[in-house]
């Protein structure tokens, strides 16, 4: 009998990589799956619910059901997912008996630490914005559905200058949160910021009469939260963001509201400068002209059966570099970016097609993760059928 | 008698119950309870024509299908049901839905009588204020006894409509079920409305021509100019023109509810044929110009109503013969209905209600084999065992691969189309099992399954009542991927369901001591269970992240979390964790078979319950509240099956440890 290692790292290497930690993951992750595949019915939706269970911030997850807080508290789900990585690094894949016996194993393991560490990739790295372009137009530029962001630029004769962004991550610490501030100290412009109220869904009411009780009316109206749909991108966000003058510490106060078409205006120091809470801009590395779009119902319906869109992919010089068709389940992949057919609309004067435009460094990784790991499981269950199917022929001969 | 052969008394009477039941279920449905419906003169239609008409091509729910798989589900929509039952003259008469539209169309008289709006609670009949005495809670009504409450339907429906989905209860979903139904019943009735009588009678001071409905659609502009002229004079001739005018107005008004396309689009290029609708409304109102598919549609419509009403059913035949082969030429060009025959046969055939009959039949002869398994008797019961189990199999088979070549795609995107699949796999590899290992536990439990899922199907086809071969949506428009990730998940969930199915096997043994202390069986149980599973998670698994690869050319996220997806994860981590769980050491016997058993539980989570949630992105819209109380039914019964097994395994655990105590 092999003698137990008495070294701590050996011991606590071992304790990493073993079928308790293994097991405890999988059943947590299992939980955790469940509930929020309940709790998605909910007020939170899919946005929020994910937000709860799997996001980074979320250390430990309250779980709730049917409007009523569970009384259990579990670990969120990135962390179980990390620990279960490491636990598939160590046990399953350092730690595992090795040779050819083991190797389908081995290699099924491997390609699930793939697929995890694609997934951590994915999770960090990957990012999400939509495109809607009409019938010959070229698009430039994306913008996200879910991530907000504030810009502020000056407007010179009309034409509005390089925008300062103030980006969803540093307002993410406001952001839901209507009861907190956030000041902004912008030395390249001669003012500071502080965002409040920051309000996930709402709508901006103009006062008539008295203004409501407890609300924070500016130049007449004021902001009217509503509860946030699941759906992140249906809602209408709002703040209202105070601009502190540096040199005279004049305020000025303005809501901005995601619902808006258009810029806020201020001037200060004689400049006018316009401000615009908007779904945050991705200047794409290419551009892109949507050269002609189809789409199809089935006869009778209103049930889609074709959304396709032919787009010509365009140089520095604005020289046609590429033509491609996009369709649903063949989205265009080019310099690490994917456009996806994802919505389209003939209402309008002119065809109206949407992508959804997304750069994600392990894009193929769950591809080349489950052929490896199909066809290792393949060949290991394969063997274990063998065995089984020769045992039983050779019992059945026994008995005869 | 010894405990054993008790235990397997046990089982051939529980065996016989379970049949018994299933058959006592489908026939709930079919039994007139309480007074007859009565429909008295009432004359069956001519087979001929019934055939004829039924092989009319329908569009219908974006495709070309007979009239006669049209007819089949509005009426199971509509009753819940293919079949209308009523009394005439004193005896029973019942009709298929080819006759039922027939009846609707032609001869409303009689279609108003049937009682074929099924009610599910009468709650519903009290919102409206009618009275249902003598009726069960769920009961069936005709549109004569509905027709006076028709304007109390309308004003609720509008109220009710406005109320958020989740907000409205049980009984008001019904509510607008119902309204639905009413809705689908008056498209058909209408269709005919317009042009059953003509403008005049023959010999009047009409010309032949105008005495056609059709005609003074056709030729409106010029009419109605006459008639607005002929409407400021007096006098006797003036007012038979005001009359025709009337006639019109009258014909118009009832015209706008048909929703029926049984005339394709003369244009080639056009794919979806005309429906009436409001078009002869506001064509008539001058708000839209002429169009001559819909004059030609009208015309021929008026044809075939006048045949019937001038030459009855002979008439009617005769033109829609000509008509008929017309349509036909007319498709031909457009390159469509190429499987209508083929369609009428699968229907015809009807595989999956056919198999039924070995699948029952061979759980019969099964359990009456457990008697005396090792005879010559128990031998016997086998073979024929086997020859039911291959006649079955063929049968779900056939209809499986006949069903795919009619809609041109693999054989499993909706969630029908995973029932007979699921069962065909559970028959093949519990097949490919007993063929190994000729135990007789397999054969059993395949015909146990397969009676269920043929059930289940047919359960699932009724309380649904949309054609499940209707097209999908352009996202699921892949052959390469329903051929992959569809088809190795729904593998997943087949095997995960065997599995369980083989696990009671083990617990019902163990509990009936039917297995007799027998180690080696219990070991060979533990063996294929343990096998079941690693089937389970090649399947789930390979299924689980192809759907992500496909998800990824399709939306840009590998794992979206939808329900769909999680609860594939689900039954994967589950396998993984009975597996893992295993080799540590932490599950032996029992724990492999109650943990296989909680799989069953989280396949239907997976399989049937998320379709539930009304969210994500592999929501198929299935609401009925029945459904839902079903899925629960099956978890409580698996969380008993569960719980007596652990109270088995903690004693049996308790016991070892006794005796072990007293042997030191």
């Amino acid at each position: 009998m092999s003698k137990k290692s008495t070294n701590p790292i050996v011991k606590a290497f071992a304790f990493m990589g073993g079928f308790h930690i293994a097991i405890v993951c999988m059943v947590l992750l299992l939980i955790l799956t469940w509930l929020s595949t309940l709790e998605q019915t909910g007020p939170g939706g899919l946005y929020w619910t994910l937000h709860k269970y799997f996001s980074f911030g979320a250390i430990t997850v309250r779980p709730t059901l049917y409007g009523n807080d569970l009384p259990i508290i579990l670990p969120g789900g990135y962390w179980v997912c990390a620990v279960f990585t490491l636990n598939l690094l160590v046990g399953g894949v350092m730690r595992i008996r090795k040779g050819w016996k083991h190797a389908p194993v081995l290699v099924s393991h491997f390609s699930m630490l793939m697929l995890m560490i694609g997934g951590a990739v994915t999770y960090h790295q990957s990012r999400e914005s939509y495109m809607l372009l009409e019938v010959g137009d070229t698009g430039d530029y994306a913008w996200s559905l879910t991530e907000l962001s504030i810009e502020i630029a000056e407007i010179k004769e009309g034409d509005k200058q390089e925008p300062l962004i103030l980006n969803s991550e540093v307002l993410s610490a406001v952001r839901g949160k209507p009861q907190l501030k956030r000041e902004f100290l912008l030395p390249s412009l001669p003012f500071d910021a502080t965002v409040s109220e920051y309000h996930i869904n709402t709508q901006v009411a103009q006062v008539r009469g008295s203004a409501v009780e407890g609300a924070h009316v500016v130049d007449g109206y004021y902001i009217n939260p509503i509860e946030p749909t699941g759906a992140e991108e249906s809602n209408f966000s709002a703040c209202i963001i105070s601009l502190k003058e540096r040199e005279s510490g004049e305020t000025h106060e303005l809501i901005l509201f995601e619902g808006l078409t258009h810029d806020v205006t201020v001037t200060i120091d004689d400049k006018i400068y316009g401000l615009r809470l908007h779904g945050e801009i991705w200047n794409t590395p290419f551009r892109v002209r949507l050269d002609a779009s189809r789409g199809e119902k089935h006869p009778g319906t209103g049930m889609a059966m074709i959304y396709e869109s032919d787009v010509t992919v365009l140089d520095e010089e604005g020289n046609d570099e590429m033509k491609r068709k996009i369709e649903m389940n063949k989205p265009l992949r080019y310099k690490d970016l994917t456009f996806y057919q994802t919505s389209w609309n003939d209402a309008g004067p002119k065809v109206e097609s949407g992508f959804t435009v997304k750069t994600n460094p392990s894009d193929q990784w769950p591809k080349y993760a489950i052929y490896t790991c199909g066809i290792a499981l393949f060949v290991h269950f394969i063997i274990k059928l063998f065995g089984f199917v020769s045992t039983s022929i050779a019992r059945s001969k026994n008995e005869q | 008698m010894s405990s054993s052969k008790i235990g397997r008394w046990i089982g051939f009477v529980f065996a016989l119950a379970v049949v018994a039941s299933l058959l006592l279920y489908t026939a709930k449905d079919s039994i007139i309870s309480g007074p007859p419906n009565v429909v008295d003169g009432y004359e069956k239609w001519d087979p001929e024509l019934v055939a004829e008409f039924g092989s009319m091509p329908i569009q219908a729910d974006g495709r070309v299908k007979p009239v006669s798989t049209w007819a089949g589900f509005e009426l199971l929509a509509i009753n819940g049901k293919r079949k209308v039952r009523f009394v005439s003259d004193g005896e029973l008469v019942t009709i298929k839905p080819t006759e039922w539209v027939l009846d609707l169309m032609f001869r409303d008289q009689f279609a108003g009588k049937m009682n074929v709006f099924q009610v599910e609670d009468d709650g519903v009949l009290d919102m409206i204020g009618m009275a249902h005495d003598k009726k069960k809670r769920r009961d069936r009504y005709s549109m004569e006894q509905l027709q006076n409450h028709l304007q109390e339907v309308d004003k609720l429906r509008s109220e009710i409509a406005k109320k958020p989905k989740d907000d409205r209860d049980q009984i008001e979903d019904q509510f607008l079920g119902l309204v639905r139904n009413i809705q689908s019943y008056v498209a058909i009735s209408s269709h005919f409305t317009p042009v059953k009588e003509p403008m005049a009678e023959k010999g009047s001071s009409l010309s032949d021509e105008l005495r056609l409905f059709s005609t003074w659609v056709e030729k409106w502009p010029q009419l109605s100019q006459f008639l607005a002229a002929a409407a400021q004079q007096e006098g006797g001739e003036v007012d038979g023109l005001r009359k025709v005018a009337n006639m019109i107005s009258m014909r118009v008004g009832d015209s706008v509810y048909s929703d029926v396309a049984l005339y394709p689009a003369s244009d080639l290029e056009e794919v979806t044929w005309p429906k009436r609708q409001g078009w002869l409304s506001e064509y008539m109102q001058n708000k839209l110009p002429a169009d001559k598919d819909q004059i030609d549609y009208l015309r021929e419509m008026e044809t075939l109503a006048l045949a019937y009403r001038d030459g009855d059913q002979k008439g009617l035949l005769e033109a829609l013969k000509l008509y008929k082969a017309e349509t036909l030429v007319k498709m031909e060009k457009r390159g469509e209905g190429a499987d209508l025959k083929s369609e009428i046969i699968y229907y015809r055939m009807d595989y999956f209600y056919y198999s039924l009959t070995p699948f029952i039949l061979g759980f019969i002869i099964v359990a009456c084999g457990w008697i005396s398994p090792a005879t010559r008797w128990g031998r016997g019961c086998n073979r024929a065992a086997w020859v039911l189990l291959i006649i079955g199999g063929l049968l779900i088979t056939v209809g499986i691969t006949h069903r795919s070549i009619l809609m041109g795609r693999p054989p499993v995107g909706n969630l029908y189309d995973t029932i007979p699949f699921i069962t065909a796999i559970v028959i093949l590899v519990l097949g490919f099992i007993e063929y190994v290992t000729k135990r007789g536990v397999c054969l059993g439990l395949a015909f146990f399954l397969a009676s269920i899922g043929m059930f289940l199907a047919m359960w699932y086809e009724q309380s649904k009542g949309v054609d499940p071969m209707n097209p999908l949506i352009a996202v699921l428009r892949s052959n390469f991927w329903l051929a992959t990730h569809v088809i190795t998940i729904t593998i997943g969930y087949a095997g995960g369901l065997l599995t369980a199915g083989l696990a009671h096997v083990y617990i019902f043994a163990r509990v009936f001591k039917i297995d007799e202390g027998d180690k080696s069986f219990r070991r060979f149980m533990t063996r294929i269970v343990y096998g079941g599973v690693c089937f389970t998670l090649f399947f789930s698994l390979v299924g689980t992240i192809l759907g992500g690869v496909w998800a990824n050319d399709s939306w840009g996220r590998f794992w979206g979390w939808d329900p769909k997806e999680n609860g594939a994860l689900i039954i994967v981590l589950w396998t993984l964790i009975i597996l893992h769980s295993r080799m540590a050491g932490y599950l032996r016997e029992w724990g492999t078979h109650i943990c296989a058993v909680i799989g069953s539980i989280l396949v239907t989570f997976s399989w049937w319950h998320v379709n539930f949630l009304s969210i994500g992105l592999h929501n198929y819209g299935f609401t009925a509240g029945d459904g839902l109380k079903a899925i629960w039914a099956f978890y409580i019964l698996e969380a008993i099956v569960v719980f007596i097994a652990l109270g088995y395994a903690i004693n049996e655990n308790l016991a070892k440890r006794q005796k072990k105590l007293k042997a030191e």
